[in-house]
């Protein structure tokens, strides 16, 4: 560990806090209805007009279908693209049909905002499927999770009208705005950006050439920037080439490693202000600000004092360790840089690398683990990171009223038994995908030949593939060989059910709520704000996820571990 | 029904267009006006306008009077159209005697421990950097190859070590090609390997 690599940490959340409230504030303006921002309005207005969209609210049951609908249209079309690619354009390598069950993985895998990849990107996906399917979805997937979390926050937070049923909003609106007003302009920046560090952007075929000692070397090339920006800042993930946000065309400087830890965390860091505005008390987006802020230092601090230790096994080799953990990091990174990188990776559920997370100590992966299984709400995928906590939060707030015997209320509304149940639904979910995901693999001879590293970091390898695919991230431990007919479709389940099935429940709490009445704080309401309310949150964020699934990280990364203490190798 | 299916068609396409087909095309646009060089590849060209490499790029080196670059797990050793890491595990057998097969093999004129980048492979495959550790430690190999002082070689080094961008970010490193791209042309081209 070094000075400058806790400085670069200290950095980056420093100016994470300064950028919440502008950032929140933006976001804010553009779903206000009417939406401030004049210039663009016409142009919208048309849209609306040409796909015959009215901008009246819809129920939640009306929001949620629109929603899904949306999303199977995109895996139809992303599936079609992949299987038609011969016949399409820019396939400057003339790459044949992708087969039907990797590319109905990768069309599940891109909708759902998971970005899961069991392909290498420069010898399966031409420019045009890269480019028209992938970077596609990366926008609008993205633009569903900031929908899903509007709806949410217009369920807990809407005053009762005497017109009867309100709406949650209309998903069309939101997710044109998002498109619109967010994505691609914050998109265009960025990537112009990286584009000036040395990230490629052209439409060249691959590069032959003689290096300076005579070998030949090919250098695959492509519209990079471009997708790079928005797998980004949608919390995406899905890298142009195989070896992601490692590879130096995707992430060439230190600086532009800097900026996409930032990017990843930003839109949804400044979605906890955007709550505050919208439940009219700032105090409540930041505590929740603060919970999840604290969260990340924590398990960013670990990471990267994880990867600083020299590992035992090379201690009788005439190797200096000093530096630390660099097996699967690049160098213009360092351990700070890499640690960072993976951290914003697992806390977002975006899940892209920076590095071989494979390869990493046996408790700096177990780190990773845990802070996708907590449940992507440690800031989380951009709106459904926030959605996710603010389920916690209603659980937090049902076991405070259990505690005092009090029927729960948040922000003034009642929490009762069907809003209960809901969340525990949602809660419940996530480790039944990922446990029983994992416990099938184990015990199949087509599950466990995929295998590359044996031994305890092999379950730690199965396991990292259910969680990651339940939660949407995306990342992986890549030495397993995820491009197989049983990972292919396991897993394009588990991301799909993960993905749509909390949405359904999430707003299906919204439309329980939307109608309550707002009654007014009185001594006995448990504040869902300030310090007691933070450690409280906190507690049942780190218990649940603790709790569920410490028998199975006792098992893999932390068995690995001891092991690896004595020595043994496998 | 029919309805939301049509508007989810025309959502759709307009969003295709929009953010599949014309964005792409326009940051190609500008980044070919303002960022040409760095658009396709940060190339470097050699004294003939040869193409040689990418400043971004690593290359294998065997020649022992040149400066090697780390281990590589993309294809047969820096494939650019393979990029990846070897993702062994921390307690992999495979690893720990991957490392001892490399160790084995090096031919080196220095008997201090070797710095930790030098014997892993790095995430992308294609990594274009050593530690200036690493560089420091390879000095008196190729000042015996070349037939200079360690000195001379320290110097060139020293002239080539990036520090951390903005002073905090990443770690400092040395570009391999560039390293060695420097030693030619002040040591002249190296003798070929028997």
């Amino acid at each position: 560990m070094t000075v400058t690599g806790w400085l670069q940490i200290g950095l980056l959340f420093l100016l994470l806090a300064a950028l919440t409230k502008p950032i929140g504030l933006y976001l804010y303006r553009v779903y206000q209805e009417p939406c401030p921002f004049k210039f663009l309005l016409p142009f919208e207005n048309n849209v609306y007009k040409v796909c015959g969209i009215t901008k009246e609210a819809q129920n939640w049951k009306e929001y949620f279908f629109s929603l899904l609908i949306f999303n199977l249209v995109g895996i139809l079309i992303v599936f079609l693209i992949q299987i038609c690619q011969p016949l399409l354009p820019l396939n400057p390598l003339n790459l044949p049909s992708v087969p039907w069950d990797l590319a109905l993985n990768t069309a599940v895998s891109f909708t759902t905002n998971t970005n899961w990849q069991a392909y290498s990107g420069e010898t399966t996906m031409s420019y045009f499927t890269q480019m028209v399917g992938l970077s596609w979805q990366n926008f609008v997937s993205a633009s569903t999770g900031m929908a899903a979390f509007l709806a949410l926050s217009r369920g807990l937070t809407h005053q009762e009208t005497s017109d009867g049923e309100k709406g949650v909003g209309n998903f069309w609106v939101d997710l044109i705005r998002s498109v619109l007003y967010v994505f691609l302009p914050a998109s265009l920046i960025f990537s112009l950006l990286l584009v000036s560090q040395g990230v490629i952007q052209n439409f060249l075929p691959p590069l032959e050439f003689i290096t300076l000692e005579g070998a030949k070397q090919s250098l695959a090339m492509g519209p990079v920037a471009s997708q790079e920006a928005i797998k980004i800042l949608g919390t995406n993930g899905g890298g142009f080439f195989s070896a992601n946000s490692a590879h130096p065309f995707e992430n060439p400087t230190p600086l532009t490693n800097f900026l996409q830890i930032l990017s990843l965390l930003l839109v949804s860091s400044g979605l906890t202000y955007t709550y505050g505005k919208i439940a009219n008390s700032q105090k409540q987006g930041w505590s929740l600000f603060v919970v999840v802020l604290s969260l990340s230092i924590l398990s960013a601090s670990f990471i990267y004092y994880f990867e600083s230790q020299p590992n035992p096994l090379l201690n009788h080799l005439p190797v200096n360790q000093e530096l630390g953990n660099y097996e699967g990091k690049e160098v213009r990174f360092g351990i700070s840089g890499s640690s960072l990188f993976a951290n914003s990776a697992t806390d977002t559920s975006g899940g892209p690398s920076n590095s071989a997370y494979d390869s990493y100590t046996p408790l700096g992966g177990m780190v990773l683990l845990m802070n996708m299984q907590l449940g992507e709400i440690v800031f989380g995928g951009v709106g459904v990171g926030l959605f996710g906590l603010l389920i916690f939060v209603i659980i937090s707030v049902f076991i405070a009223g259990l505690m005092v015997g009090r029927t729960p209320e948040y922000l003034g509304k009642k929490i009762e038994g069907r809003e209960v149940r809901l969340a525990i639904l949602y809660i419940a979910l996530y480790p039944l995908l990922i446990l029983l995901g994992t416990a099938w693999s184990i015990l199949t001879p087509y599950g466990l030949s995929s295998l590359y590293n044996q031994g305890p970091h092999g379950l730690s390898e199965i396991l990292y593939a259910y969680s990651s695919a339940a939660q949407n991230n995306g990342s992986a431990f890549a030495g397993l060989n995820a491009n197989t007919l049983w990972y292919n479709l396991s897993l394009a389940f588990v991301m799909f059910t993960g993905r749509f099935m909390s949405i359904f429940l999430g707003l299906s709490i919204a439309g329980a709520m939307v109608n309550k009445k707002i009654l007014v704080a009185s001594a006995g309401t448990f504040p869902t704000q300030g310090g007691l309310f933070c450690f409280l949150l906190m507690g049942v964020i780190l218990i649940v996820g603790a709790l569920t699934f410490f028998p199975v990280l006792a098992l893999g990364p932390f068995t690995e571990y001891l092991y690896l203490l004595k020595g043994k190798v496998f | 029904m029919m309805k939301n299916i049509l508007i989810a068609f025309k959502v759709c396409m307009f969003t295709i267009l929009l953010t599949g087909i014309l964005y792409p095309y326009l940051i190609t646009g500008f980044s070919h006006i303002f960022f040409h060089k760095k658009a396709r590849g940060s190339l470097v060209i050699d004294d003939q306008k040869k193409i040689i490499g990418s400043a971004l790029i690593g290359q294998g080196f065997k020649n022992p009077a040149y400066f090697f670059s780390r281990p590589s797990a993309a294809g047969n050793g820096y494939d650019g159209m393979a990029s990846g890491g070897m993702n062994d595990g921390p307690t992999s057998q495979k690893w720990v005697n991957r490392i001892q097969t490399h160790l084995a093999h090096l031919k080196a004129h220095n008997s201090e421990p070797i710095p930790i980048d030098l014997v892993t492979c790095s995430a992308s495959g294609l990594d274009p950097h050593i530690t200036p550790q690493a560089a420091y430690w390879q000095a008196p190999t190729v000042a015996f190859h070349r037939d200079v002082s360690i000195k001379r070689v320290v110097s060139i080094i020293d002239e080539h070590i990036e520090p951390p961008q903005l002073f905090i970010l990443g770690s400092a490193r040395i570009n391999v090609l560039h390293l060695n791209l420097s030693l030619d042309q002040y040591l002249g081209p190296p003798v070929s390997i028997p």
